[in-house]
């Protein structure tokens, strides 16, 4: 960006919103404005899709960690420039959002030959739950046909020992489980069955109107006391006497907890046992939803798919996607297939089929402030243009050069309505 | 498929329905007289292809398909590419019926008729069976197709073993797969294949299994029968064996004429013949025919009649008992002599004895007896036989065997017939079940658990000859948790525990004696009455162990929870039988009583007979309408003096035989007048109807 790149001028300057990098956020919430029939502008700084959350191949990603590791300059000489028009300028500067990176390569050879073969989810690999929120999401407002996903084989928990573990995850996996004991087996298959148990009784509390004081005996489906839901998710899987082998399989592989739960220091904010068997009961209604029919829909494409990605996760879950077959639709969680990256990508498409216009390398440098009211009412680009409109959506690493306000309050302030 | 809820057809479906009908009768009409025209053009035949396709159960199409297809296969002069497509177009057509409706039996036929012509490949057949067993893994056609494919083409047991792994690992529900599992383990053990000689090491790997899927869901009851199924197998004697007879190995019999003579001899021992002859009981340990004169020796120093006919205790319309009975005959000169003589039994010298499973008895077994006969000093008289019993406790006295008696006791209970198996080593069986019970002690939480742990104990102690039930404490406190734990089958529970309970008391010699007890009424005068055995107030609800009570002449069973006497027909000896304040209720639950031919005093007092308005047990019980007991029912006894016997037909089934000259049958609700003028008919000899005395 050192020489001053040619910015086209956009046409028409005034829209029902702006958004300001293509984030997932930004993505969803411009396809859902364009959906709705507003009129949107798309912008990015970079030359592709999805900002922190795209994928990237090894040397995008290195050119894109080192400019995201040195806070951008403001352009200096609209920076003051009060102009005679009915408002100011608000000058942005972009938080870096990396430090200290250091990148080295240990075996340039064997990177070079696979190259073409590797690429990095910026977020961090991240499955889905065939159930998840966004997945139907995804479907209701094709975006899916956007994307291809696969589904997931297999998972293995590490043990501290660097000892990889099959995650039994359905009453068949435990049954051909070799390494887990009959008594683990039991455990684990009890405690589904507990999951199981509360969500049924938790339904028909719900149905019934029923204060749902904890026990339906004639069901035999009991609930969890509300004094355990609160309860960090970790110290109750401990008091069901749950060996802290099934309890990582539980924890991080099957309710995917970000943080080690067992270290206080790095996590404050440990998985409530509420969260902890929402996510179970996300993860169980994903083994089945493949089989209905929506979700077929998606998954019976990536059957003639064979692309192989290498996920490479600082988790500790590994989940590996081999070959995709129909049958291994039965999984809980899916993939796309050329990474995490796809998922905005697609929801940007979606909205560019609903007319939304997108500028990539197009960076925002300022904001534009009714002086009046003190209400933002636009934004101006790099090319100079000033683009109006009264909703504005921004990265999230977008900050205002003035500690007046913050990107945040920007957003809440200004909560979009469609 | 299963779970599926019928939902109401919309009008649209409706319109829809009638179309499909109307245009079905067309074609019905259409095929129907191309049938009777004996028409085979191939426009003929594919209108009833097309019939099919839309209705399968038509069954009139499939059989013309059939003539067609010999028409055409006449016609087409064997030429093979002919032949082979004709049959194609039957396979076509079976699928596509199958696709509509693959529970379709007429399809399925077919296709078998198709496949019995020496058409079609295994790997075909596999494939269409794999597309529908996906559709629903437990469809019965489709396993019964798959046993026959894989019986015509002869697809390895070991293949087709693979696959209901493949099942199993799938879903562990899948009872069909287990039990398939089950017929192909035994046929590969039968037939000795690799791999499956060593019976202990199948067992093993089959247990390991079957213990995955039961402790990873507990409550899947798939698991647990195949786990039953394991547990039989392991325990499981193949040929059958003797387990028990009456007079035991080693026994002093003494055979009196007279009721009144203290013998002096052991009172477990005597037994008075009135018939002059003497009955030998033979229990096995699983039913078998073939019980002959040839099969069984009998060989004495002495004139009796060797000749036994050997009579069948049949407790079902099968041909196979576990009990047979024998009546040595003694000339009447031995009887009035006094003497002793020793016989001699052996069986299984020649093959002919057969289980119900088929297996010969195949380990000689040999018992020796003495018998004593002490002849009658007068001639008998209306002694014991017609003295009224009372039940009341104050008649019974503890039995204190004197030293010299101590010894008689013990061979009672304790058969020591020399079976040559007993060389054979168990403890393979052992260890499998001790291993088991390990695990299993690892679920002791929930009531498969439980109840596992309960069989195997009582397994791995029926497994050591001995007397001394280890773990019957442990067992039956087990039962005792499982009924508070598992209400709605706690009467299964109630009767395990009750087998366990009463084998625990009549086994071991202290125990057996402290319920042993002599009747001596005041006004008797008789001392040699034989032993009662009192096993009154033990809430007991079945009955078991029958093979140590051979013996057993007089019995009281009051104040228990009875609700069947099945197995009771063993005791043949039983003269004397209190069955008063338990809860049978009705004459079919006592069929039992049907083989008690030397029955005299029947107790049946404070019983539900008459109380439930369904006999639940009629259906278990031969009927007079069944063939195998139509010559004993005769039409012309069905009415006498004005007594319907119609409406008693049970109590008149179960009592006719009997020789009863003593019953009680107060306190239940079928005891009215009527039925008593009923009893008075049926029973000639009785003498004492419910503490009355007849004229």
């Amino acid at each position: 960006m050192s020489e001053p790149p040619s910015y086209p001028q956009i046409e028409p300057t005034t829209f029902d919103l702006i958004a300001a990098g293509t984030g997932l956020a930004e993505c969803i919430v411009a396809a859902a404005a364009s959906a709705s029939g507003k009129t949107v502008l798309h912008l990015d700084t970079n030359p592709f899709y999805g900002s922190h959350y795209s994928s990237l191949s090894v040397p995008e990603l290195t050119s894109f960690l080192n400019s995201n590791s040195t806070p951008s300059s403001p352009p200096s000489s609209t920076s003051t420039t009060t102009d005679s028009l009915d408002y100011s300028i608000v000058n942005l500067t972009t938080q870096p959002v990396y430090s200290d990176v250091e990148i080295s390569c240990f075996y340039p050879e064997l990177l070079e030959e696979n190259l073409r073969k590797i690429n990095l989810d910026l977020c961090g690999p991240r499955v889905l739950f065939c159930a998840d929120k966004l997945i139907d999401l995804m479907l209701k407002s094709g975006a899916s046909h956007y994307v291809e996903f696969k589904s997931i084989d297999a998972s293995f928990v590490g043990d501290g020992n660097g000892k990889l573990w099959n995650v039994p995850d359905s009453r068949a996996a435990i049954f051909k489980d070799k390494s887990l004991t009959l008594k683990e087996k039991n455990q684990l298959m009890r405690f589904f069955k507990l999951v199981q148990g509360h969500l049924v009784a938790t339904v028909a509390a719900g149905s019934s109107g029923d204060d749902g004081n904890g026990n339906d005996e004639k069901e035999g489906k009991t609930k969890i006391s509300d004094e355990d839901l609160e309860r960090p998710f970790i110290e109750y899987l401990s008091n069901m006497q749950l060996p802290p082998k099934i309890r990582s399989i539980i924890l991080y592989a099957i309710a995917m907890a970000d943080y080690d739960q067992n270290d206080r220091g790095v996590c404050q904010n440990l998985l409530k046992t509420k969260d902890g068997i929402d996510r179970l009961s996300l993860y169980q209604s994903s083994v089945g939803k493949s089989c209905t029919c929506d979700l077929y829909d998606i998954l019976i494409r990536n059957t003639y798919c064979v692309n192989y990605n290498i996920i490479l996760s600082f988790l500790p879950v590994l989940n590996t996607t081999e070959s995709v077959g129909f049958t291994n639709a039965s999984g809980a969680l899916i993939y796309p297939v050329y990474g995490q990256g796809e998922l905005p990508q697609a929801f940007s498409r979606r909205s560019a089929v609903k007319g939304c216009i997108y500028v990539l390398r197009m960076p925002v440098t300022a904001l534009l402030m009714e002086k009046d009211s003190g209400r933002y009412k636009g934004v101006r680009l790099a090319s100079g243009q000033d683009i109006f409109s009264q909703k504005l959506v921004l990265d999230p690493s977008l900050t205002l050069a003035s500690p007046s306000a913050s990107p945040s309050d920007l957003l809440h302030g200004k909560s979009l309505t469609f | 498929m299963h779970g599926r809820p019928r939902k109401a057809p919309k009008p649209e479906d409706l319109a829809a329905f009638s179309a499909k009908a109307e245009k079905l009768r067309i074609l019905q009409s259409q095929f129907l007289s191309n049938h009777h025209q004996k028409i085979y053009t191939k426009e003929a035949v594919e209108l009833s292809a097309k019939l099919l396709e839309i209705n399968p159960e038509c069954y009139t199409a499939w059989n013309y398909r059939k003539l067609a297809v010999q028409h055409s296969l006449f016609e087409s002069n064997l030429d093979p590419d002919a032949v082979n497509s004709i049959l194609n177009d039957e396979l076509r057509v079976v699928e596509n019926a199958l696709r509509q409706n693959f529970k379709s039996y007429g399809a399925w036929y077919h296709r078998k008729w198709v496949l019995n012509k020496g058409h079609s490949s295994i790997e075909n057949e596999l494939r269409l069976l794999d597309k529908l067993q996906n559709v629903d893994p437990r469809n019965f056609h489709a396993w019964n197709y798959r046993r026959f494919v894989a019986a015509l083409l002869n697809r390895s047991d070991e293949d087709e073993l693979n696959h209901t792994q493949d099942l199993i690992d799938k879903n562990i529900s899948n009872y069909s797969a287990w039990h398939n599992r089950s017929v192909l383990v035994s046929n590969l053990m039968k037939k000795k294949v690799q791999a499956f000689l060593q019976k202990d090491e199948v067992l093993i790997r089959e247990y390991e299994l079957v213990r995955d899927a039961v402790f990873t869901d507990e409550d899947d009851q798939s698991g647990w029968f195949y786990h039953l199924w394991l547990l039989d197998q392991t325990v499981k004697a193949e040929s059958p064996l003797l387990t028990s007879s009456w007079p035991a190995h080693g026994s002093d019999i003494t055979l009196s004429g007279d009721r009144y003579l203290d013998l002096g001899s052991s009172p477990f021992n005597t037994y008075h013949v009135d018939s002059g002859s003497l009955p030998l009981i033979l229990y096995f340990n699983q039913a078998v025919e073939g019980v002959n004169m040839s099969t069984v020796t009998v060989s004495s120093g002495f004139n009796v009649n060797k000749d036994v006919i050997w009579k069948p205790i049949l407790s079902n319309n099968s041909k196979t008992a576990h009990v047979w009975v024998g009546q040595l005959k003694f000339p009447k000169v031995e009887l009035d002599s006094l003497g002793a003589y020793t016989l001699e039994v052996t069986l299984g010298h020649s093959q002919g004895i057969i289980s119900s499973c088929g297996f010969h008895y195949s380990h000689p077994s040999h018992f020796s007896f003495t018998v004593h006969v002490q002849p009658a000093k007068k001639e008998p008289v209306d002694g014991f036989g017609s003295e009224k019993i009372s039940w009341r406790d104050e008649n019974f006295h503890i039995y204190e065997p004197d030293s010299l008696e101590s010894d008689l006791v013990l061979p009672l209970h304790h058969l020591s017939i020399k079976n040559e198996h007993e060389l054979s080593d168990s403890s393979w069986q052992e260890k499998i079940i001790d291993e088991e019970i390990s695990n299993f002690r690892e679920l002791l939480d929930c009531k498969i658990g439980k109840l596992t742990l309960a069989r195997l104990l009582t397994a791995r102690d029926a497994l050591v000859s001995s007397d001394k039930s280890v773990h019957s404490e442990e067992v039956l406190r087990l039962y005792s948790e499982l009924m508070k734990l598992d209400p709605p089958h706690s009467q299964f529970y109630k009767d395990e525990h009750s087998l366990i309970l009463f084998e625990k008391v009549i086994s071991g010699r202290e125990s057996l004696l402290s319920y042993c007890f002599r009747y001596r009424n005041l006004t008797s005068s008789s001392s040699s009455n034989p032993i009662c055995l009192r096993l009154n107030g033990l809430s007991l609800s079945r009955l078991g162990s029958f093979e140590k009570l051979l013996w057993v002449q007089m019995l009281d069973l009051s104040h228990n929870e009875l609700r069947s006497i099945e197995g009771l027909e063993a005791m043949q000896l039983l003269s004397h039988l209190n069955l008063s304040k338990n809860k049978l209720g009705s004459f079919t639950s006592l069929e039992s009583l049907r083989h008690l031919k030397s029955l005299k005093v029947l107790d049946l007092s404070y019983n539900e007979i008459g109380a439930h308005s369904v006999d639940t047990t009629r259906y278990l019980c031969s009927s007079p309408l069944c063939h195998s007991i139509g010559s004993e029912w005769d039409g012309s006894e069905l009415v006498t003096d004005g007594v319907s016997l119609v409406s008693y037909w049970e109590a008149f089934f179960i009592l006719k035989g009997l020789k009863l000259t003593q019953l009680d049958i107060t306190g239940n609700a079928i005891a009215d007048e009527k039925f008593t003028a009923f009893l008075a008919e049926v029973l000639p000899a009785l003498k004492w109807l419910d503490g009355v005395q007849l004229n």
